[in-house]
């Protein structure tokens, strides 16, 4: 008997042995690269970055321990202040554990007239103990800008829907501009805040009714509308009488398939010969999950030792 | 020795027993309709879908869950409560900026019946026993309790006008029945039901104020 009590006590502590010598999994960070566009119009605003991760009591995932954090690729920068970071409830995902983290952040320096565009940025995370974590998520642009002068306001916004290879996307975006004043006033050009993603001028129609569910090709009266044709930067001319209020419908293109749901938009806009501009603040047209089982093909793994 | 087994069972028994759940948050939804006909909620059940649902759950088994999928995430979409935000009763235009959030939209959600249960707090509940481990992944699969919009926007209200955000949805629903089972003894029986948010469209809209 004594030898069975022996043998149980040797398997218990080469069990144990192995279980501590067993290698500990790596961080997995899992991010899905699109088109951020963001304006900054409140110092109370912060922006969300989500990733996808195997873990939640990582050190890495809290902000006690996190010394910097920038936005950048090679040619531009951009600091934030880490405001939280905040973790989901984990949940089941091809076979582990997974949780989300979002990243609350705002910028350090805000600038006075200008706009950040940082193509295939990476967000990038310096720990007190020097380590880094650098994390593909997209293009980023960020808009610092006054909003403009109340010559015009925006009277409501909406947007169309359509799936765009695979991806349920915005196609188009309908908007009311209010004319406050007594003189005419002459819109020169609607664009976003965004390069991969921009207007077509040359399919800007005023005063269209679209209803729930339409296609921009309904609302346009054709049998088809291209989203995948190059970015045209040309003038429009849309006229603004005293007080008048017009609906624009202002489809979109996309230089490739990406989620491309919050948004900013400037209006450029003459009045008695002056230019002006009006930013609609980044709005969430669409607000989607931003991890499900149709965007796995477009997901970057980043597994952090 | 076997009268407190015996109890130890009982009371182990009753723990596993069932408890009140609240409802969901999507069954307060102001409208939702499925994609396809003939689709129910787990609520609209009826006792002959229930009896012919059990028996596919009804084979004993040592210990864990049976479970049977009786509509697989099925297509729906829905109108949630519509969140007016400025009036203008005046004689004049003003134009405001209005600020607000949508935290506490579930992404998520799960309804249960007969003796399974949920647990943690509400709205973000689970089932209990691991039950969602035993369905499907695509039934569980889209993520993230809640979505946290942060939304500043300067807007102009004509005089008699109001400016309201609407939220439209796309969602799935999955639902069927469950036992589990205990050293061969079920104990517990009902219906399950997920109800995850697959998009919301946002808007602002102007409406003129009713006289």
């Amino acid at each position: 008997m004594k030898w069975l009590y022996f043998s149980l006590i040797l398997a218990f502590a080469g069990l144990s042995v192995i279980l501590h010598l067993r290698e500990e999994e790596p961080l997995v960070l899992i991010t899905h690269p699109r088109v951020y566009s963001f304006y900054y119009s409140d110092p109370l605003e912060r922006i969300r970055l989500d990733v996808l991760s195997n873990k939640t009591d990582d050190f890495r995932l809290y902000v006690d321990y996190v010394e910097q954090v920038e936005i950048a690729n090679e040619e531009t920068s951009l600091a934030f202040q880490l405001d939280r970071i905040s973790i989901g409830e984990p949940f089941q995902w091809d076979n582990q554990t997974m949780a989300v983290v979002s990243w609350y952040l705002a910028p350090e320096v805000v600038l006075s007239n200008s706009q950040i565009d940082i193509k295939q940025a990476n967000l990038i995370v310096t720990y007190g103990n020097g380590s880094q974590v650098t994390l593909a998520i997209g293009d980023v642009h960020y808009l610092f800008s006054p909003s403009g002068s109340s010559s015009m306001a925006l009277g409501g916004v909406k947007a169309l829907y359509e799936d765009i290879d695979g991806i349920e996307s915005v196609s188009a975006i309908q908007v009311d501009l209010v004319n406050r004043t007594n003189d005419i006033l002459h819109v020169t050009n609607i664009a976003l805040v965004a390069s991969a993603v921009s207007t077509y001028p040359a399919m800007i129609r005023t005063d269209v009714t679209c209803e729930d569910g339409w296609t921009v090709a309904d609302c346009l009266g054709l049998e088809g509308y291209v989203f995948d044709l190059p970015a045209v930067d040309e003038e429009i001319s849309v006229l603004l009488t005293p007080h008048q209020t017009r609906t624009i419908l202002v489809p979109l293109l996309y230089e490739r398939p990406t989620p491309f749901h919050r948004f900013a938009i400037v209006v450029s806009y003459r009045i008695n010969g002056i230019a002006q501009q009006m930013v609609i603040d980044d709005f969430p047209y669409l607000s989607t999950s931003p991890f499900q089982v149709d965007y796995e093909p477009w997901y970057v793994r980043h597994v952090i030792d | 020795m076997r009268k407190g087994l015996m109890v130890a069972i009982v009371v182990f028994l009753s723990i596993m027993s069932s408890r009140l759940v609240e409802a969901a948050e999507y069954l307060s939804y102001q409208d939702s309709s499925f994609e396809h006909k003939g689709m129910r909620y787990l609520d609209d059940y009826t006792q002959e879908m229930y009896d012919k649902y059990y028996e596919k759950v009804e084979k004993r088994k040592f210990w864990g869950w049976r479970t049977y999928t009786a509509y697989k995430t099925e297509p729906v979409n829905y109108t949630k409560e519509t969140l007016y935000m400025i009036h203008n009763e005046g004689t004049s235009a003003i134009t405001e900026t209005f600020r607000f959030e949508t935290g506490k939209t579930v992404k998520k959600q799960f309804n249960v019946s007969g003796s399974l249960a949920l647990e943690g707090s509400v709205p973000i509940d689970k089932f209990k026993l691991g039950l969602e481990q035993k369905l499907d992944h695509s039934i569980t699969a889209i993520v993230t309790d809640t979505m946290e919009e942060e939304i500043t926007i300067k807007v102009n209200v004509d005089p008699g006008t109001r400016l309201l955000v609407q939220i439209k949805g796309e969602g799935e629903v999955s639902n069927g029945v469950a036992a589990y089972y205990v050293f061969w003894r079920r104990v517990r029986l009902g219906g399950w039901e997920v109800f995850t948010v697959t998009t919301e469209y946002y808007s602002i809209v102007k409406e003129w104020i009713p006289a």
